[in-house]
C-alpha cells in the first residue's frame, strides 16, 4: 500500500482528534442553526413557506366550495397553498412526499348537508409529515359539529325546503333563499340534542411502496446530518491551503510515492472523520426519531460517501483558487446557497415548490433525498445500487479533477 | 546496476516566460561530500534545487539522482532523496516527534525502526526534551532544526539543503552546520545552497558560484582561490574620477581594477599590504580616499572579481 497514503491518513486523523473544537463546531453549528431556523419560522412576520394542500371537489356546490376554499384564507392561508388537481394527480404527489394532505369532497355532499343525510369527506394525509396534516385533520373534525349545530338551529326549515324541490337539484337562487330564511330563524332555535350525522373519514395515503412514517423532526434530521457532514468536508478540504502555507507541499513533491497517495490519504482521512460524525448523528437519530436500525449501516455508507463527494468538490475549489482567501470566499459562496437550496438548511417539506424543484438537482439535495429513502424506504435494491454507483462515479471524477489540478499547478505555484 | 549516490546536472535550463532563471547549469555532486551552490538571492539556486527535487519542471537539460533521471524515473530518483526547503516545511499542530514520524513514514519507515530513528534524530537536532510539544511553541531556531531533521529522518543518500540557516540564531546555525557535516561524513551526497560566504567556505568541498542563472566558476575552494591568483582585494572608498583612476593604475604592474565607481574602487593585487603606499600615491590625483579595506583571497573577493559586485543579501 502507498506509504504516503497511510502516513497522511494517520496524520490527518491525528490532527482532527487534536482539534475537538472543530469537531464540536461541525456537529454543533447545524444543531444551533436548526433550532434558530425553527424559532425563526415560528416567530417571523415575513412570508413563510407554504405546503401544498390538494382539494378535489366532486360536488362543486356552495357548501363544498366553502370547505374547499376554507384552507386558503385566514390563518390557514399562512400554512397551505390550496390547489385542485385531479384526484389521481394529488394521490401521486402525496406518494412522492409533495404536499401535506388531500381532501376529497364526494358528489352530493352539499345536498346531503342540507338534508341532514349521512355523507363523508375523505382526508388523505402525507405520512412523512405530522404537523400540517394534523392541522387539516383537526379543522375538518369541526365540520360535523358545525353542521350538527346548524341543523339544530335551522334543520326543519331546511328539510321542508329540500322536500319542495322534489327530484331536482337546488339552484343558486334556492341556496340564497335558504340562507335568508336561516337568518330569520337563527334566534328561534336553541336545541342541541341530536348527535351529528356527518362523519369525517380520515386515512393516510398509501405510498408507492412500503414506507414507514416519520415525525417532523425525523424529516428534518437528514438535513441536519448532511449540514454537519458538508461543514466537515469543507473544513477538511481547507487544509490543502494550510498545507501550502506551512510549506509541507514543497517537501511532499519530492516523495517517491507521488501526490495521489497524499491527496487520497487526505480524502480517506476526511471519510474517517465523516464516519465518526455520521455514526454519532445516526445514533442520535435512532434514539430521537425511532429510525429503523437495520437501515442505518447503509445510510451511514451513503452519508459518508456523500461527505467524500463534497470533500472532493471543495478540494477542487481550493486548488482552483489563487489564494487562501479567495478559496474561502468562493467556498462559502458555493456552500451556503447549496445548503439553502438543497434541503439542508430547511427540510424539503417546508420549502416552496419552485425551491424544491431546483434543490432536487443540487448534489446535497440529491444526497438528502436518497438518504431519506434509505432511512425511511421506499428504496428498491436496483435504485439503491444505481444511486451508489452514481455516487462512486461522481466521487471518482471529482477526485481525479482535484488531483490533476493539485499536482499540475497547486503544489508548484 | 550499482547505485551511485550522486547528483548529476547537465545543461539545465529553466525559463519562466522571458525570464531565464537557470541558464545551462552543469555540475556533479559526489557522495560523502558537500557541494555548494553559492550566489545572491535570485541567482537560480532554489530553481536548480526545485528541478532536482521535482518541484520545478526543467525547460531542458538533464538531472540524474542516484543514477536515475528525475523525469523518466522519478520514483527511483526520489527513493533516497531528502530535502530541506528554504521555507519551513513542518506541521505546527503536531509535535516534533510526530513530524519526524510522519516524514519518516512517508519515506517508508515504520514500527520500531521508525520510532528508533525518530529518537535518534530528535537527539541529534537537540529537541529530545521537547519531543512531545506542539511545534507552534518552538522558537525559529528550533523549528529550523526540526525542518532539517524532517529532511534526514529517512536516512537519505542524497540531501538537498536550500539555505537551511536563513534567519537562524548563531547557536542554532553552528548546530545545523555540524549536522550537515555529519550527514556528509556518513556518506550522503549533500547539495547545499547559500548566500553566506563563510558557510560555503567552512562547509563545502566543492563549489559553484552562480549569478543570473549561470555558473561563473566551479571547483574546490583551493581551485577557486587559485583562480584569483592568490591576490588580495583592496577596496578604496571615497570620491573618485573613474577615468583618471583607471589611467593612474594602468601603469602599475600586477594591479587589476576589478570594480570601479565614483564612490568605490576595488583592486586585486599580490601583497596588498606592502603595495598600499604605492596604490595610495597613484590614486592621489584621481580623487579623495576616505577609507581603505584590505581582504585576503576569499570566496567573497572571488565573487567580486567574477561579478564586479558584492554578494547581495
Amino acid at each position: 500500500m502507498n506509504r504516503l497514503f497511510v502516513a497522511t491518513l494517520v496524520k490527518d486523523v491525528r490532527e482532527r482528534l487534536r482539534d475537538p473544537a472543530a469537531l464540536g463546531l461541525w456537529l454543533g453549528i447545524p444543531l444551533v442553526i436548526g433550532v434558530l431556523m425553527s424559532l425563526g419560522m415560528g416567530g417571523s412576520s415575513g412570508p413563510k413557506p407554504k405546503s401544498p394542500l390538494y382539494v378535489v371537489d366532486h360536488d362543486e356546490s356552495p357548501p363544498s366550495q366553502f370547505v374547499a376554499n376554507a384552507f386558503g384564507f385566514g390563518p390557514f392561508g399562512e400554512f397551505f397553498e390550496v390547489s385542485s388537481p385531479t384526484e389521481a394527480e394529488a394521490r401521486a404527489k402525496l406518494a412522492d412526499d409533495e404536499g401535506s394532505a388531500l381532501i376529497v369532497i364526494p358528489e352530493g355532499f352539499g345536498a346531503a348537508l342540507w338534508r341532514d343525510e349521512p355523507t363523508e369527506l375523505q382526508l388523505v394525509t402525507n405520512p412523512a409529515q405530522r404537523i400540517l396534516p394534523g392541522i387539516v385533520e383537526e379543522t375538518l373534525e369541526i365540520v360535523p359539529d358545525l353542521v350538527f349545530y346548524a341543523h339544530r338551529l335551522v334543520g326543519e326549515e331546511l328539510r321542508e325546503r329540500f322536500e319542495s324541490f322534489d327530484e331536482r337539484e337546488p339552484t343558486d337562487a334556492d341556496y340564497v333563499a335558504i340562507g335568508l330564511e336561516i337568518g330569520h330563524d337563527v334566534e328561534r332555535f336553541q336545541k342541541f340534542l341530536l348527535p351529528p350525522v356527518l362523519k369525517l373519514a380520515s386515512a393516510e395515503a398509501q405510498p408507492s411502496s412500503s414506507k414507514r412514517s416519520v415525525s417532523f423532526g425525523g424529516a428534518f434530521f437528514p438535513s441536519l446530518l448532511f449540514m454537519s457532514l458538508i461543514f466537515m468536508a469543507s473544513g477538511c478540504a481547507e487544509e490543502l491551503w494550510k498545507e501550502k502555507r506551512q510549506g509541507t507541499l514543497r517537501r511532499l513533491v519530492a516523495n517517491p510515492c507521488g501526490l495521489a497517495g497524499f491527496l487520497g490519504g487526505k480524502l480517506v482521512g476526511a471519510l474517517a472523520v465523516a464516519t465518526g460524525v455520521g455514526t454519532l448523528g445516526l445514533l442520535l437519530g435512532w434514539a430521537a426519531f425511532d429510525l429503523e436500525p437495520t437501515r442505518l449501516p447503509l445510510a451511514l455508507v451513503w452519508a459518508v460517501g456523500g461527505a467524500g463527494l463534497f470533500w472532493c468538490l471543495f478540494a477542487l475549489v481550493q486548488v482552483l483558487s489563487t489564494s487562501e482567501r479567495a478559496a474561502n470566499v468562493i467556498g462559502n459562496m458555493i456552500l451556503f446557497p447549496l445548503l439553502m437550496l438543497g434541503g439542508t438548511f430547511f427540510p424539503f417539506d417546508v420549502m416552496p415548490g419552485w425551491m424544491q424543484a431546483i434543490g432536487r438537482f443540487t448534489p446535497n439535495g440529491w444526497l438528502v433525498l436518497r438518504f431519506r429513502e434509505l432511512v425511511d424506504g421506499p428504496a428498491s435494491t436496483g435504485a439503491v445500487l444505481g444511486a451508489f454507483a452514481l455516487l462512486l462515479v461522481l466521487l471518482a471524477a471529482a477526485f481525479a479533477l482535484a488531483l490533476q489540478r493539485f499536482s499540475a499547478r497547486f503544489v508548484r505555484s | 546496476m550499482q547505485q551511485v549516490n550522486r547528483i548529476e546536472v547537465e545543461s539545465l535550463v529553466k525559463r519562466y516566460g522571458d525570464l531565464l532563471a537557470v541558464d545551462g547549469v552543469s555540475f556533479v555532486a559526489e557522495p560523502g561530500a558537500i557541494f555548494g551552490l553559492l550566489g545572491p538571492n535570485g541567482a537560480g539556486k532554489s530553481t536548480t534545487i526545485g528541478c532536482i527535487s521535482g518541484l520545478v519542471e526543467p525547460s531542458s537539460g538533464a538531472v540524474r539522482v542516484l543514477g536515475h533521471d528525475v523525469r523518466s524515473a522519478p520514483r527511483l530518483a526520489r527513493e533516497k532523496l531528502g530535502i530541506v526547503p528554504q521555507e519551513l516545511a513542518i506541521y505546527e499542530d503536531l509535535s516534533a516527534a510526530e513530524n519526524l514520524e510522519y516524514w519518516g513514514a512517508a519515506w517508508g519507515l515504520s514500527g520500531a525502526p521508525l520510532r528508533a530513528r525518530t529518537g535518534e534524530v530528535l537527539a541529534a537536532i537537540g529537541l529530545g526534551d521537547r519531543a512531545k510539544e506542539p511545534t507552534k511553541r518552538f522558537s525559529g531556531g528550533m523549528k529550523r532544526r526540526l525542518n532539517f531533521g524532517c529532511g534526514i529522518v529517512h536516512r537519505p543518500k542524497v540531501l538537498l539543503l536550500d539555505e537551511p540557516t536563513v534567519g537562524v540564531d548563531p547557536q542554532s546555525r553552528v548546530k545545523l552546520l555540524d549536522l550537515v557535516r555529519a550527514e556528509a561524513a556518513a556518506g550522503t551526497c549533500v547539495l547545499y545552497t547559500t548566500h553566506y560566504m563563510e558557510e560555503a567556505e567552512s562547509l563545502c568541498s566543492r563549489l559553484a558560484i552562480l549569478d543570473h542563472g549561470k555558473i561563473l566558476a566551479a571547483g574546490t575552494l583551493d581551485e577557486l582561490r587559485a583562480s584569483l591568483g592568490e591576490r588580495d582585494l583592496v577596496d578604496f572608498l571615497g570620491r573618485f574620477d573613474v577615468e583618471r583612476a583607471r589611467g593612474a593604475l594602468a601603469g602599475l604592474t600586477g594591479v587589476e581594477l576589478v570594480a570601479a565607481s565614483e564612490a568605490e574602487l576595488a583592486l586585486a593585487c599580490a601583497e596588498g599590504t606592502k603595495r598600499l603606499p604605492q596604490l595610495l600615491a597613484a590614486l592621489n590625483g584621481a580623487g579623495d580616499v576616505r577609507e581603505v579595506k584590505l581582504r585576503r583571497p576569499s570566496l567573497e573577493s572571488l565573487f567580486i572579481k567574477l561579478t564586479g559586485k558584492e554578494l547581495r543579501e
